[in-house]
């Protein structure tokens, strides 16, 4: 009876949690995290009691997982085999359990165990195809995976240029002479991210992390506008202190990024940084981190552009990452950055500062042959940028200052192993005491998505 | 002299003492027979699900047998076929956490997976090769054909000391292996799958045998509870790059100041060009 209860209210706060967590509150999340536990501990005493009431032992189990106290559902689960071997859902359950501890041997060994019992669910079947290979390949020590993206996508100004009105020159308003306004735009956009690991397989767990990514965008209405950007780092990832701070990593590494515009070379950049995971307890990490960068911009034909090659200089940022789960299916995000970049021109150095929050929540897909979770994100980014000067060219009295805010959601939906559809929308403002740099846009990318 | 307050508070002690090892650590969360608990000074029994466990008691299967014996602080041990294993000291306040887990085996395997008292100070098992430590933590040990013991870890920290030195194992899957006390364990392997699907089976039922149940938990059981339905979120492809392209954009499409009329454009402009 209890158990029912208990169930019962888990289905309420799940139908909750699917309404409250997109609207970003941590509060729910902390709320959910402390009800889960005290259900939890409310049934331990009676699973101690009559480890045969079945009932119990799941609702133990499954209490047990939301608290992200994946022993004590091993635990539970354990039993259930015990009394009865051919309990599929009980060994994917463990397969699942035993993977997100890590434990990829004995997830393993549950998945294959699984797939060998007599009429398996086909809604398993499909769970285990993407979870067997995901433990199989972090088993292995030369790891790559990746997600890569063909989309199309639409933006209220393609060429995030000023509306049409008044741009500010030599201190006067003028009207805007163009060749850009705001003005709409479809683009086909392909991006993507391709990791490789290589694990050195000492207790440490240190491993070697190298990352490309990539987007190029093909703009229909401005093609000169259709651009390449290529970035790729490669560090250790070091262990600071396996046994007295288990996780905790610093990652020291070099990074690369060359960027094109209309096929011609746009700016590459070159430089070094360093971050640091440290882990407290088991949903809350911070990760601060320090970057430079020598940024090398082309020459253009266009002098007075604000990409030229004045911007050629240094770029350091120092930021502050920080990630808090308190939920299996609900994560924030959060990063302060400051940073400074140093070109040829006081007028186009600056410094920044930047605040950005995400919130992941995952949810399941409709379809029970699905076997991934969705997931949604809505984020808020802020960036402020403070010029050191003011640029004679624009006004000798005004030193610049952008204020700029991204707001908008991610929606990722694998649909089958490897396929599947991912979409983004998002509004962007960039505010400015200038004219020139004051621009606003709608945006939207949606296409079909690949992993392996 | 009067002795009667010391012998009334030998008399306490001895009374709570007494109290204290009669006093349950857990219950027999599952049972193949034969598996039989003996608890200090009584005689051996044949394990029930549900029956009390208390300190002190010896476990013991044959080569049908296995058991789980689940702890008040959420830990469990399952014990193999052909084994036999005393819970010498458990001790667990709720309302801390803290406590205190020591546990012999002489023969055969379990798995241990830990709760409150190993995330704390940690639980130790003794074999005749080696002291094990756990801290957090699921850990599998069991004796081979040719009697050495292998240690294998699966989650935590897992100490393994002799006479011979100390090995410590950090990561999921790897192993080490005890000839005897006084013998090195040796340096941290990945285990054989083999050997690690060998232990698992012994330290569970057998596909004939329920573990001591007459009603057996069904799959539409565990559906009603939602076991067997969790999922990985797949990896979101970056959306910061999209971001990092606009603001390349921006840089070539805000200028400072009108552009002269005699601007030439690369050849490779598209309709936006003039």
């Amino acid at each position: 009876m209890v158990a029912r209860r208990l169930l019962a209210a888990r289905r309420r706060r799940a139908l909750f949690g699917h309404a409250g967590a997109l609207a970003l509150f941590g509060v729910v999340g902390a709320a959910q995290a402390q009800t889960v536990l005290a259900d939890q501990a409310s049934l331990l005493p009676r699973v101690i009691a009559n480890p045969a009431d079945h009932e119990t032992n799941f609702a133990y189990a499954r209490a047990s997982v939301e608290a992200r106290d994946y022993e004590a559902a091993i635990v539970a689960l354990e039993r259930t085999l015990f009394f009865n071997p051919n309990l599929t859902r009980a060994k994917y359950e463990l397969g699942a359990l035993y993977y997100r501890l890590k434990s990829y041997d004995m997830a393993q060994r549950y998945f294959e165990d699984a797939l060998q019992t007599p009429s398996l669910e086909p809604d398993l079947r499909a769970r285990i195809e993407i979870m067997l290979p995901a433990a199989r390949k972090e088993m292995e020590p030369s790891r790559l995976s990746g997600v890569l993206q063909l989309g199309v996508g639409y933006s209220s100004n393609a060429p995030l240029a000023p509306p049409f009105g008044f741009i500010r020159s030599n201190g006067a308003d003028i009207p805007n002479p163009g060749p850009y306004y705001q003005r709409g735009g479809a683009n086909l956009t392909a991006l993507g991210e391709v990791r490789h690991v290589y694990d050195f397989e000492n207790q440490r767990g240190d491993l070697w992390e190298t990352r490309f990514a990539g987007v190029g965008t093909a703009q229909f209405a401005f093609g000169e506008l259709s651009s390449v950007l290529f970035e790729a780092s490669t560090g250790p990832r070091l262990a600071l202190a396996p046994e007295a701070l288990p996780g905790a990593t610093i990652r020291p590494y070099v990074v690369g990024s060359y960027a094109t515009m209309a096929l011609g070379r746009l700016g590459s950049s070159i430089g070094g940084g360093v971050t640091a995971r440290f882990p407290i307890g088991d949903a809350f990490y911070v990760e601060p981190g320090v970057e430079w960068r020598h940024l090398d911009i082309a020459a253009t034909s266009r002098f007075l552009e604000v990409a030229s090659t004045q911007n050629t200089g240094g770029q350091w940022t120092g930021s502050l990452a920080a990630r808090w789960t308190p939920t299996d299916r609900l994560s924030f995000d959060g990063k302060v950055l400051y940073g400074r970049n140093s070109s040829l021109t006081g007028a186009l150095t600056s410094r920044r500062f930047g605040l950005e929050g995400a919130a992941r929540y995952e949810f399941d897909p409709p379809s029970e042959s699905i076997g991934w979770r969705w997931s949604a994100t809505p984020f808020v980014r802020y960036a402020e940028t403070r010029f050191d000067a003011a640029d004679l060219f624009v006004d000798p009295f005004v030193v610049r200052v952008d204020r700029q805010v991204r707001i908008g959601m991610q929606l990722d939906m694998p649909i089958t192993k490897a396929f599947g559809v991912a979409a983004l929308v998002q509004y962007m403002r960039n505010n400015s005491n200038l004219p020139n740099y004051r621009a606003s846009a709608w945006s939207g990318l949606i296409g079909p998505t690949v992993r392996f | 002299m009067n002795f009667r307050p010391l012998l009334l508070a030998a008399l306490l002690v001895g009374c709570s003492a007494g109290a204290a090892a009669a006093q349950n650590v857990g219950s027999v969360g599952a049972a193949n027979q034969d598996a039989t608990g003996q608890p200090p000074g009584g005689s051996a029994r044949g394990l029930t699900v549900g029956a009390g466990v208390v300190q002190r008691e010896r476990i013991r299967t044959n080569s049908d047998g296995s058991a789980q014996i689940a702890f008040k602080d959420s830990s469990a041990l399952n014990i193999g076929r052909n084994s036999d294993i005393t819970i010498d000291r458990f001790v667990f306040d709720p309302a801390t956490g803290a406590g205190e887990m020591t546990t012999s085996m002489t023969r055969g395997a379990l798995r241990f997976v830990g709760g409150k008292v190993s995330h704390g100070s940690g639980s130790t098992i003794k074999t005749p090769a080696a002291t094990i430590g756990v801290r957090g933590g699921v850990a599998s040990i069991g004796y081979d054909e040719a009697g050495r013991l292998h240690v294998v870890h699966h989650y935590g920290v897992v100490d393994v000391v002799n006479a011979g030195g100390v090995v410590k194992l950090l990561r999921s899957g790897f192993e080490t292996v005890v000839a005897d006390y006084n013998s090195p364990p040796t340096p941290p392997a990945r285990v054989d799958p083999a050997l690690l699907a060998q232990i698992m089976a012994r330290v569970t039922s057998n596909a004939a045998q329920r573990g001591g149940v007459k009603k057996q938990p069904t799959n539409s059981d565990a559906a009603r509870f939602d076991i067997g339905i969790q999922r990985l979120g797949g990896e979101t492809p970056n959306f910061d790059l999209p971001a990092a392209r606009d603001n390349l954009a921006r840089g070539r499409t805000l200028t400072r100041a009108p552009i002269p009329a005699s601007t030439k454009y690369p050849d490779s402009c598209g309709t936006g060009c003039r």
